[in-house]
């Protein structure tokens, strides 16, 4: 037992300077926005189950997703994805509706040891508006952030100020771990959101197209960002699926390099 | 600079860094009242820990379909969480938890006990009644520590983080103790697991912490039952039980001041 307690604190040890010597890191990412809790796919999970495993990512981070409402027919559809792709779920509830909620959501190929949510709420909105976050040590030792997002749209002013309070709650909270901010801004890569967005945030893959609307996309809303400004990415793609969204998702391989 | 080139001399210091340090207690004096022998019924809430308290993976011969009746006709107090040790998961494939939760209408959560090799975690999990926002743990020097925020019935309680570790060494316990002793001493109880060998010292380490910490033996298992609280609850003990061939124990806590 204690030859196996040795090895267990070695192997740890081993891990942590891993961590320290600043190898990258790289993680496939996905954004979909579902629309109104899969309303496109009459609130079905396989669907989305399956063009998930389709395209393998390491993390989806999700917008949009209904948890036992009456109108999706009180399923937990986020735990019948979990359950199909084999990831783990993270629901991040933004209110309550329908007698359940509706929010945002990340699911995960390897299991968090922390995860939060902030939630946005501001005279002149709608709704109230969630952005959640996991860490996740990988297989490489590395640990990483991931958080998704659903930006309010009733103004420029509004949305950039929930920016702010996206950042202010991320960045209270830890300034170090290499973080992925990925979601739906619903702001235009032109616009005062995104410009504002980007002094915390790298844009990664810049100019790589037009996300919505799915049939014809005319305009970015979708966004990978992130921190600190050492991000590369390869294999973009815009993945138009007018039967399940409005929005296109987006997937791209991501990686982060200390020594950028 | 290369892991190459600094991980000869980055090994040592760090060994140096983690050596357990035996005159390093948790905390100063610690002089806790003693909690009333009479427990308050209403003051108490349950976690059941399914474990084989070894190291082996849980469901490997058991099947979840089990936990899912055993959940689902719970008649005595229901618990807060129910937590499976060890609930290994493999990467790619449907995790026990998913498929008791997606049965039980429960939410999953999974609580790593060791770094993945990138096929597999192994760890322990997590099941709630309802979905959980706030959850918090660490990963670091080799502890790992994982918990959720949940609402507990008990009154004047509003919320605890309902944590769990599987501990092998005491520099694990000096590590979640140096990550986390603010939460610990208000508002984080763990249920875990100690190895059996480490048991004693790890529990005189949490208890100069001022915090209560207490270790059950059961049978010749390799672990012990591992229960940590801050000052005003108290651990009153454990239920064996056992569903078909799924051992479980039922852990009592009582907020008594």
């Amino acid at each position: 037992m204690k030859t196996k307690i040795l090895l267990i604190n070695l192997l740890g040890i081993l891990l942590f300077s891993q961590t320290l010597a600043g190898q990258g890191i790289s993680v496939r990412v996905m954004s979909m926005n579902i629309k109104e809790g899969a309303s496109y796919a009459s609130n079905e999970s396989k669907p989305y189950a399956d063009l998930i495993k389709e395209y393998d990512p390491d993390f989806v981070c999700l917008q949009e997703v209904d948890y036992k409402t009456i109108r999706n027919g009180n399923r937990d559809w986020l735990n019948e994805v979990a359950r199909q792709t084999g990831m783990f779920p993270y629901y991040c509830k933004s209110f309550s509706y329908q007698g359940g909620g509706f929010g945002t959501a990340i699911l995960s190929r390897y299991p968090f040891f922390k995860a939060f949510k902030t939630v946005f709420s501001s005279a002149g909105t709608r709704e109230d508006r969630a952005s959640g976050w996991v860490y996740v040590e990988l297989p490489s030792g590395q640990t990483i952030r991931v958080a998704t997002t659903h930006l309010a749209l009733e103004s420029a002013d509004i949305t950039t100020k929930h920016i702010a309070s996206v950042n202010s709650a991320i960045f209270s909270e830890d300034t170090v771990t290499p973080t992925l901010l990925v979601g739906d801004f619903n702001a235009t890569p032109d616009s005062d959101p995104i410009k504002y967005a980007k002094i915390k945030w790298q844009e990664i893959a810049p100019g790589q197209g037009n996300t919505i609307p799915a049939s014809n996309p005319n305009r970015q809303l979708d966004y990978f960002m992130g921190f600190p400004k050492k991000w590369t990415y390869s294999e973009y793609r815009i993945l138009p699926y007018p039967d399940l969204s409005d929005h296109c998702f987006i997937l791209a391989d991501l990686k982060f390099d200390s020594e950028l | 600079m290369k892991l190459k080139h600094i991980f000869p001399f980055l090994v040592p210091a760090i060994m140096a860094a983690c050596k357990p340090d035996n005159q390093t207690s948790g905390g100063g004096d610690n002089t806790l009242p003693e909690p009333p022998e009479t427990v308050v019924d209403a003051h108490v809430f349950i976690v059941d820990l399914f474990s084989t308290l070894g190291e082996d993976s849980y469901f490997i011969g058991r099947d979840p379909s089990v936990a899912t009746e055993y959940i689902k006709n719970q008649q005595q107090k229901l618990s807060l969480v129910y937590m499976f040790d060890r609930s290994d998961f493999t990467v790619g494939k449907s995790n026990p938890m998913t498929d008791i939760a997606y049965a039980t209408g429960l939410n999953p959560l999974f609580a790593q006990c060791n770094a993945t090799d990138g096929t597999m975690t192994p760890g322990t999990g997590m099941l709630t009644r309802y979905p959980i926002s706030d959850y918090d743990g660490i990963s670091c020097e080799g502890a790992h520590l994982s918990g959720c925020r949940i609402s507990v019935p008990v009154t004047g309680t509003p919320s605890l983080y309902i944590s769990t570790a599987k501990i092998v060494s005491l520099h694990q316990a000096e590590t979640i103790y140096r990550e986390r002793k603010n939460r610990l001493a208000s508002d984080c109880i763990i249920v875990g697991t100690v190895a059996n060998g480490e048991s004693r010292q790890v529990v005189d380490y949490f208890n100069s912490g001022s915090l209560r910490a207490v270790a059950y033996s059961v049978g010749e298992n390799d672990f012990d039952i591992l229960v940590v609280t801050p000052a005003n609850y108290v651990c009153r003990g454990y239920v064996e039980g056992k569903t078909v061939n799924l051992p479980y124990y039922r852990i009592s806590i009582e907020k008594w001041m």
